[in-house]
C-alpha cells in the first residue's frame, strides 16, 4: 500500500476535524473529493507534518507519518491552495531555492528550476517577479516548486482554483501528463468532480472528517446497475405511486426525465408491468450509468441520512 | 519544430545534507540585497572603522613614523582591551542598520504571501527554517563585527616585524581579547537578531517591524533614563538593553568602568529578551498558527 490510514484522528483546538480515518490505496492517481470543510486539506498537512495527528496514524510510502515526517516531505511535492510564493524572487530563483531546500546541488536546482519552467509553460516569465504574474501563471509556478525536486507524491491542493477555463485544461493536461509519464503518484484534493474525474483512478470521498467512500472510480461508477432513466407519455403520479410502493426511489429530472433506483430484490419487469396498469408509454428506457457527481451526491445524501436517523433515534 | 520534447523528468539524484540547504537562506536573501544601493553603501561605510583603527594600529606601533612626526608614542592610547571594546561599540550602529534594514523582512514577508506552508513542506523543520533566517542576518552582522575584530587583532600582531620580541609578547599578554571580541560580538548579533525576528513574526508588514525595532532600542535608551530621572533610581537603568549589553561588554572586556546596571541583571535581562522572543517565534511558525494567518 502506498497510502495508508490507520484511525487517523485530528483535533484542531477541540473540534475533531478527521475522524479515525481508515483505508489504503495503491497510490496512482487518488482523488480528494468532499464539501467545503470535509477535512481534505487537514488529511493533507497531517500527511505533511504540519498537523499532529491526535490518534491513529498515517504511513506514505512505508513511512510513518508521526515519525518519519521529515523524510516524507523528502519525497513530497505539495502545492498549496492559497497564494505561497516569496516576494521579489522571479519563478526561476524561487524554483531553484526551493530546489536547494530538498537538497539539490545549486547546478542541479538551476537546470531543474529552468527545465521544469519550461514544461509548465512558463518559460518565457521565468524571470519576472512572481508577484507581478496572472493567477493562473502563479498557479503554474506553484506546481512547479512541487515538482522541481522530482518528488514521489505529489498533493495537489485545489490546483485549479481560480483559473479560467483554459488554464484549467492547461493544468489538468500537465497533472495528466505527470500521471500518465513517471512514476510519481498524484493525491489531487478538489471539489471540482470533474478535475478529480479526469485525472484519478482512485477516489477518497470525506464528509465532516469522515471517509463516506473510497475507491476504483471506475467500480463506483459501476456499483449502481440497477439505475434507469425513463421518459413516460401518460399520467405520471399514480406511475410514481406504484413504484414507491414497490420500494423504488423515483425523483423528476429535467424534461420530464424519471430517475428510478430498483430494490435489490425486484426486477427490471416491475418497471413494464407497473408501466402497463398504469397505462402509461415508456418512450425512453435505458440504463443509467453513475458519474462521479452522483456517486459523490448520493455518498453524502446516504451519510447525512444516516446521521439523521441516527439523531432521531436518539 | 521543437529541438527537444519536454517531457517531465524526474531528479535521481542525491539530496545534499542539512547545512547546504539552511545556508540557501541566506544565499538567496543575499541575491535580493545585492541590488539595494543603500544596503551596499552602507556596507561599505561599515568598513571604515576598521581602516582607521587598522591604519592606528600600524602607526602605533610604527615607532619611527612617530618620532618623525614628533607624535609621542607614549601619550598615544594603548591598543589592548579596551581599544577592542571600543571598536566593537563603534560597529553597533552599523549593526543596528541592517538589522533594521534586512530583519523586518525575514519573517513578515513569509506570512504576508503565506510561503511559510510551501517552504516547510520541503524536508526542513520549523526550528531549520528558524535558524535559516537566523543565519542570515548573523552571516551579514558577522562580517561587520567579530570577523573585523579578528583581523583588526591579527593585524595589531602583523605589522609589527617577526623578529620583534614584542609580538610574542603581545599575544602572550592579549589573546584572551580574541575570544572577547568573538562573544560580546555574538551577543550583540544574536540579542539584535532575535528581536528583529520577533517583531517581524508579530507583524505582516514588514515596516511596522521595522519601526517597533527602531522604538525598542530608542525607546530603551531613552524610557529607562527618563524613569530614572524622575524615580532618582538608577535601578530603572535595568529596563535598557543597550545599557544590559555594555555592561556585559565592559565586564567582559575587563573595563573598570561605573555601569548603571550591574553584569548579573544585564545578563538576566538579555537571557529573558531571547527567552520571549524564541517562545514566540516557535509559537507564529506553528503549522496550525501558519493556516490562521
Amino acid at each position: 500500500m502506498f497510502l495508508e490510514l490507520d484511525k487517523l484522528s485530528v483535533h484542531l483546538g477541540r473540534r475533531l476535524v478527521l475522524d479515525s480515518l481508515e483505508c489504503g490505496l495503491d497510490g496512482g492517481a487518488i482523488g480528494l473529493l468532499g464539501p467545503n470543510g470535509a477535512g481534505k486539506s487537514t488529511l493533507i498537512r497531517t500527511l505533511l507534518g504540519f498537523i499532529k495527528a491526535s490518534g491513529g496514524t498515517a504511513r506514505v510510502a512505508g513511512m510513518d507519518i508521526r515519525k518519519q515526517s521529515r523524510r516524507i516531505r523528502g519525497l513530497v511535492g505539495y502545492m498549496p491552495e492559497h497564494e505561497s510564493f516569496i516576494h521579489g524572487l522571479s519563478p526561476v530563483r524561487l524554483l531553484r531555492f526551493m530546489g536547494e531546500l530538498c537538497g539539490l546541488p545549486n547546478r542541479d536546482a538551476m537546470e531543474r528550476a529552468h527545465e521544469i519552467l519550461f514544461y509548465v509553460g512558463l518559460g518565457e516569465v521565468r524571470y519576472r517577479n512572481v508577484e507581478t504574474l496572472s493567477m493562473g501563471m502563479q498557479q503554474k509556478v506553484k506546481l512547479a516548486q512541487a515538482l522541481v525536486h522530482g518528488p514521489r507524491l505529489l498533493l495537489l491542493d485545489e490546483p485549479t482554483n481560480a483559473l479560467d477555463p483554459a488554464g484549467r485544461r492547461e493544468m489538468i493536461h500537465i497533472i495528466r501528463d505527470i500521471i500518465q509519464n513517471s512514476d510519481s503518484h498524484v493525491i489531487l484534493c478538489s471539489h471540482i468532480l470533474k478535475d478529480v474525474e479526469q485525472c484519478c483512478e482512485d477516489v477518497i470521498v470525506l464528509n465532516r472528517g469522515k471517509i463516506v467512500l473510497n475507491g476504483n472510480i471506475e467500480e463506483l461508477s459501476r456499483v449502481n446497475e440497477r439505475a434507469y432513466d425513463l421518459r413516460i407519455k401518460g399520467e405520471p403520479d399514480s406511475f410514481l405511486a406504484d413504484l414507491s410502493n414497490q420500494g423504488c426511489r423515483c425523483s423528476m429530472g429535467e424534461r420530464n426525465l424519471l430517475h428510478i433506483v430498483l430494490p435489490p430484490d425486484k426486477e427490471t419487469e416491475l418497471l413494464f408491468d407497473l408501466a402497463r396498469k398504469n397505462k402509461v408509454q415508456l418512450r425512453h428506457f435505458y440504463y443509467k450509468r453513475n458519474t462521479l457527481e452522483d456517486v459523490f451526491i448520493r455518498s453524502l445524501e446516504e451519510t447525512r441520512e444516516g446521521e439523521e436517523y441516527a439523531d432521531i433515534r436518539k | 519544430m521543437p529541438i527537444y520534447e519536454n517531457k517531465y523528468r524526474e531528479w535521481k539524484g542525491t539530496p545534499k545534507p542539512l547545512i547546504h540547504r539552511l545556508l540557501a537562506f541566506p544565499r538567496f536573501s543575499y541575491m535580493q540585497l545585492k541590488g539595494k544601493k543603500i544596503v551596499n553603501t552602507v556596507f561599505v561605510m561599515a568598513w571604515l572603522p576598521f581602516v582607521l583603527f587598522t591604519a592606528y594600529i600600524y602607526a602605533r606601533v610604527n615607532v619611527k613614523l612617530m618620532e618623525s612626526l614628533r607624535i609621542p608614542v607614549n601619550q598615544l592610547w594603548k591598543v589592548n582591551e579596551g581599544f577592542f571594546f571600543v571598536f566593537c561599540i563603534v560597529q553597533f550602529p552599523f549593526l543596528v542598520f541592517f538589522t533594521v534594514m534586512v530583519g523586518p523582512q525575514l519573517i513578515s514577508r513569509d506570512i504576508r504571501h503565506k510561503a511559510l506552508p510551501m517552504i516547510l513542506s520541503k524536508p526542513i523543520s520549523r526550528f531549520e527554517y528558524l535558524i535559516g533566517k537566523f543565519l542570515i542576518l548573523f552571516l551579514l552582522l558577522s562580517t561587520i563585527s567579530w570577523f573585523q575584530g579578528i583581523i583588526l587583532f591579527i593585524s595589531q600582531t602583523a605589522a609589527v616585524s617577526s623578529t620583534s620580541e614584542w609580538r610574542m609578547l603581545f599575544w602572550k599578554e592579549n589573546l584572551w581579547i580574541l575570544p572577547k571580541i568573538v562573544i560580546f560580538s555574538l551577543l550583540v548579533i544574536t540579542t539584535l537578531n532575535l528581536l528583529v525576528m520577533f517583531f517581524s513574526s508579530l507583524t505582516k508588514n514588514y515596516r511596522f517591524a521595522g519601526v517597533a525595532m527602531i522604538m525598542f532600542i530608542i525607546g530603551g535608551i531613552i524610557i529607562p533614563g527618563i524613569a530614572s530621572g524622575i524615580f532618582r533610581n538608577r535601578d530603572w537603568m535595568i529596563l535598557s538593553t543597550f545599557y544590559s549589553i555594555t555592561s556585559i561588554g565592559l565586564e567582559l572586556f575587563s573595563i573598570k568602568e561605573k555601569v548603571p546596571v550591574s553584569p548579573f541583571w544585564a545578563l538576566i535581562h538579555i537571557a529573558t529578551l531571547w527567552g520571549i522572543a524564541l517562545a514566540f517565534l516557535a509559537k507564529k511558525t506553528r503549522a496550525f498558527q501558519l493556516y490562521r494567518e
